[in-house]
């Protein structure tokens, strides 16, 4: 071939040769970035309450402690790295992500996140550093003990010996490993920490929160590391304060009956009864119609940061009475069609503020999602 | 360089998947502008597809088609609800959380009279995650005011006090018929 040969061959390769590698370059970036795309198109459309930190679930890793921290109220730039350093530790030891959220939340009920020094006469024990060990309790020296590294690590060992503690309440793994004099103190602490293990790790959070391997929980029955999962598996048929339902202040869950309703969360029951029928033979052992008013035989139940969750038309009288603790997950009631309801069906609402009046519902469909148990994906 | 760009224009005019690309990064410019002008954070103003949640079409009756709850916000936000299960006549759940309190503050106490000062007015549950706790461990000494009590449900109340560390709260539900506690959190100043 000689030299003007492989200009011109080359010449009539080149057109095509761009327009594959343009191809290609957008087929790659869309591939890539569908999550900042969707982002870019969908941002500013969820709930109000909530802000949607990243659409992964910690698959990218967290970021490392040594780079610049973000601040989250009410938590400054210093102890938001002690998150990252307890997050990193966790992930080094291939603890899953559930193990995060607890270590953090732990790390802010007993030092609010800062690497405490003894604190001399006014204490009358020895416990120092993130996690208030002790060390006349052999969990190391006092000098080891405020290296939050050695201190993380300590907290996972134990941690992961607890029987269980995958599938516990935050509050319960944390008191467990801590033997504090205030067991439900963790809990509070529960949503932020999620907040935090999301911002700092890819939305670590929203992950299967009992395998080590990154993926996305699956929804019902499937606990993310945030503690929350679906209560069904069936998808939305009616959502949340449509124009036709103005004031439909929950989402309808097509779910058959004879299904499950599990706690979308741990937390106490504080209303398990017949809407607006006290006295036996109760109203709601029959099917209901859409001539019968209220939401039929129901469950409400107080979760950790004052989010409540309510479970309308169950078939029977609920598995679960006020004032007992439930684990995330654990089956509350059976799906049925009793008070105002044309066929069998999960009515589910999401409140914020710990107010059950209609003034605190909030759409439960991108709540749930922030919280890694989007409705309707379960398998 | 100028050839090259040349190439691209053309060819890219010319087939099929070069007029999607185009037409795709138009879409996102239009898009990214609409999203820069409308100001952050403000979906409902915003270029896309605006969402009208405010007022509910004139036409529809706004209790139609709601199935949640009917009856009346329980009168109980302020009086003790002690539910069907407590019997008559024992201490009010004030009295309990007091008794429970100030057994939980004595962190100078040896570790078994402590424990078993606490268990009569504790729920099973909670005696067994206060197993083995040492007390010396509890964050504060004594009581700086007086209770407050917060109905949360039928059988189900809230009693807080301020202590001298911060917020002591007990969380109290009834059990083998009287009131017990089953839950403690504290919360530094």
């Amino acid at each position: 071939m000689t030299l003007a040969e492989i200009e011109r061959a080359g010449r009539r390769r080149r057109p095509r040769r761009a327009v594959a590698l343009v191809a290609l370059t957008a087929t790659l970036a869309l591939m890539c970035c569908t999550g900042g795309a969707a982002a870019f198109f969908l941002d500013g459309l969820g709930g109000d309450d909530i802000t949607l930190s990243t659409y992964g679930c910690g698959a990218a890793g967290p970021l490392p402690a040594d780079g610049k921290m973000p601040r989250v109220d009410p938590y400054g730039e210093a102890q938001i790295r002690n998150a990252a350093i307890i997050i990193n530790v966790g992930a080094d030891l291939k603890v899953p992500p559930k193990g995060w959220v607890i270590a953090v939340a732990t790390a802010m009920q007993e030092s609010a996140l800062t690497n405490l020094p003894h604190l001399g006469a006014e204490n009358d024990h020895d416990s120092v550093g993130l996690f208030q060990q002790r060390p006349s309790m052999g969990w190391g020296t006092p000098q080891q003990l405020q290296d939050p590294v050695y201190a993380s690590r300590k907290f996972y060992q134990k941690l992961v010996k607890v029987r269980g503690w995958q599938n516990m309440a935050l509050t319960d793994a944390a008191q467990a490993v801590q033997r504090s004099a205030f067991p439900d103190a963790y809990a509070k602490h529960e949503p932020l920490a999620s907040k935090i293990v999301n911002l700092l790790a890819d939305g670590a959070a929203r992950a299967a929160g009992a395998e080590a391997a990154l993926s996305c929980a699956g929804g019902y029955g499937d606990i993310a590391a945030s503690g929350w999962t679906a209560p069904v598996k069936a998808p939305p048929t009616s959502g949340f304060r449509t124009a036709s339902r103005p004031s439909h202040n929950g989402v309808d869950l097509g779910a058959a009956r004879g299904d499950d309703i599990l706690a979308a969360a741990a937390g106490r029951v504080i209303v398990s009864r017949c809407d607006n029928d006290s006295v036996p033979p109760y109203r709601c052992d029959r099917d209901g119609s859409p001539s019968t008013p209220g939401c039929g035989w129901y469950v409400d139940i107080m979760h950790a940061g004052n989010v409540m969750t309510r479970y309308c038309h169950m078939l029977y009288r609920p598995k679960v009475h006020v004032g007992q603790s439930v684990a995330a997950g654990q089956p509350i009631g059976i799906v049925g069609t009793s008070g105002h309801s044309s066929g069998p069906h999960l009515h589910f609402e999401v409140h914020l503020r710990g107010d059950r009046s209609s003034a605190g519902a909030v759409d439960p469909v991108p709540f749930m999602r922030e919280m890694g148990a989007p409705l309707g994906t379960g398998v | 360089m100028r050839r090259v760009l040349q190439l691209l224009g053309t060819s890219a005019l010319r087939s099929r998947l070069g007029v999607a690309i185009l037409l795709a990064l138009v879409i996102f410019a239009v898009v990214g502008v609409g999203r820069a002008m409308s100001g952050p954070d403000d979906a409902r103003t915003g270029g896309v597809l605006p969402v009208d949640t405010s007022e509910p079409a004139a036409t529809v009756d706004p209790r139609a088609g709601d199935d949640g709850v009917v009856e009346p916000e329980a009168a109980s936000t302020t009086a003790v609800d002690p539910g069907p299960s407590l019997s008559p006549g024992g201490p009010s759940p004030e009295a309990v959380a007091e008794a429970f309190a100030v057994a939980w503050l004595r962190r100078t106490a040896p570790a078994k009279s402590w424990h078993d000062a606490l268990r009569p007015y504790a729920t099973s549950a909670l005696a067994a995650k206060l197993e083995d706790v040492d007390p010396v461990v509890v964050p504060a000494s004594r009581l700086t005011g007086p209770a407050s009590v917060t109905p949360r449900g039928s059988g189900f109340v809230e009693v807080s006090y301020p202590v001298d560390s911060g917020t002591l709260l007990l969380r109290l539900v009834v059990a083998d018929g009287g009131w017990r506690v089953d839950g403690v959190d504290w919360e530094r100043a």
